[in-house]
C-alpha cells in the first residue's frame, strides 16, 4: 500500500512526470527519426550541421544546466524555510532561463540572415521544428516560474507547503533534459 | 544535499565539455566516439534526473522507467 502510495506521489506530484515522460519520450523518438534521416541523406545533413554554430549550443548548454542548478538550490532553500534565499536563487533561474532565450533568439536571426530558415532543406526543417518546440517550452518555464516567483513572494509558500515550486521545478528540469537530448544529436553526432 | 547539487553540476559542465572536445577531434563518424557520446548524454540525463528532479525520492517504477527510457534512446540513436 506504502509502496503504491508513493509511486502516484512522485515529487512534484504524478501529472508533471507523466507530462515530463510524454515529451521525453516524442522528443526522443523525433530524434531517432532525425537520425534515420540523417544517414539517408548523409552529405546534406553533415553539411547543413557544420552550418550550426557548436560553440552558440555548447554555450546555450553551460546556460540551461546552470540555470537547473539554481533551480534545485532555490528546492533546498524553501525545505531550509529560507524564502528570501528561495526568492534570490528562483531570480538567477528565470535569469538564466531568459538568457537561453536571447542567445537561441540570436541563434536563429543569424540562420534566417543566412538563408537557412524552415524548408531550406530537411535538417533544417528538423532543426527548426525541434529546438523551436524547445524554445517554445523554456518560454512557457519562465511564465511559470515567474508565476511562483511572484507567489513566493507574496509568502504563499513555505517549508511546509512548496508543491507548486517543486513542480515547477521539474517542468524546468524536463526543459534540460529534452536539451541533454537534442544537443548532442543536432550539433555534435554524425 | 545542495553541495551535492554543486558537485553535479560541475561534473555535468566537466561531461559537456569532454563531449564536445570528443565531437570536435573526430570529425569521422567513428563508432566508438558515437558510443562514448550517448554514454556521456545517458549519465547527464539520469543525473539530472535523480538529483535535481529528485528522481531518486520516487517510487522504483519511475526510475526504472525513466532508465529504460534513456537507455532505449541511446541504444537506438546509437544503431541507426
Amino acid at each position: 500500500m506504502e509502496q503504491a502510495k508513493s509511486f502516484l506521489y512522485p515529487p512534484g506530484g504524478i501529472l508533471i512526470w507523466i507530462i515530463v515522460l510524454m515529451e521525453v519520450l516524442t522528443f526522443g523518438i523525433a530524434l531517432i527519426v532525425f537520425r534515420v534521416n540523417f544517414h539517408q541523406d548523409y552529405d546534406t545533413f553533415l553539411n547543413s550541421q557544420n552550418m550550426l554554430s557548436k560553440n552558440i549550443g555548447l554555450f546555450n548548454t553551460v546556460v540551461l544546466i546552470t540555470s537547473g542548478y539554481f533551480m534545485a538550490t532555490v528546492i533546498v532553500k524553501i525545505k531550509q524555510s529560507r524564502i528570501k534565499g528561495a526568492i534570490k536563487w528562483m531570480f538567477f533561474t528565470i535569469g538564466t532561463g531568459l538568457l537561453f532565450l536571447f542567445v537561441k533568439g540570436w541563434e536563429y536571426s543569424i540562420k534566417i540572415a543566412e538563408g537557412h530558415s524552415f524548408g531550406y532543406d530537411d535538417f533544417f526543417d528538423f532543426y527548426w521544428m525541434l529546438t523551436s518546440f524547445h524554445f517554445i517550452h523554456v518560454l512557457v518555464g519562465v511564465v511559470i516560474l515567474s508565476v511562483l516567483l511572484f507567489k513566493l513572494r507574496k509568502g504563499d509558500y513555505g517549508a511546509s507547503n512548496f508543491l507548486d515550486i517543486e513542480t515547477g521545478g521539474v517542468f524546468w528540469h524536463m526543459c534540460d533534459l529534452i536539451w541533454i537530448l537534442l544537443f548532442p544529436v543536432l550539433y555534435l553526432l554524425h | 544535499m545542495n553541495r551535492k547539487n554543486t558537485l553535479l553540476w560541475v561534473v555535468l559542465m566537466l561531461l559537456m565539455l569532454f563531449n564536445f572536445w570528443l565531437a570536435e577531434i573526430s570529425q569521422t563518424t567513428a563508432r566508438w566516439t558515437l558510443s562514448v557520446i550517448l554514454i556521456v548524454t545517458v549519465i547527464k540525463f539520469l543525473g539530472i534526473a535523480f538529483q535535481y528532479m529528485e528522481l531518486k525520492d520516487a517510487h522504483r517504477r519511475w526510475k526504472i522507467i525513466f532508465i529504460v527510457f534513456v537507455l532505449s534512446f541511446a541504444v537506438a540513436a546509437g544503431l541507426v
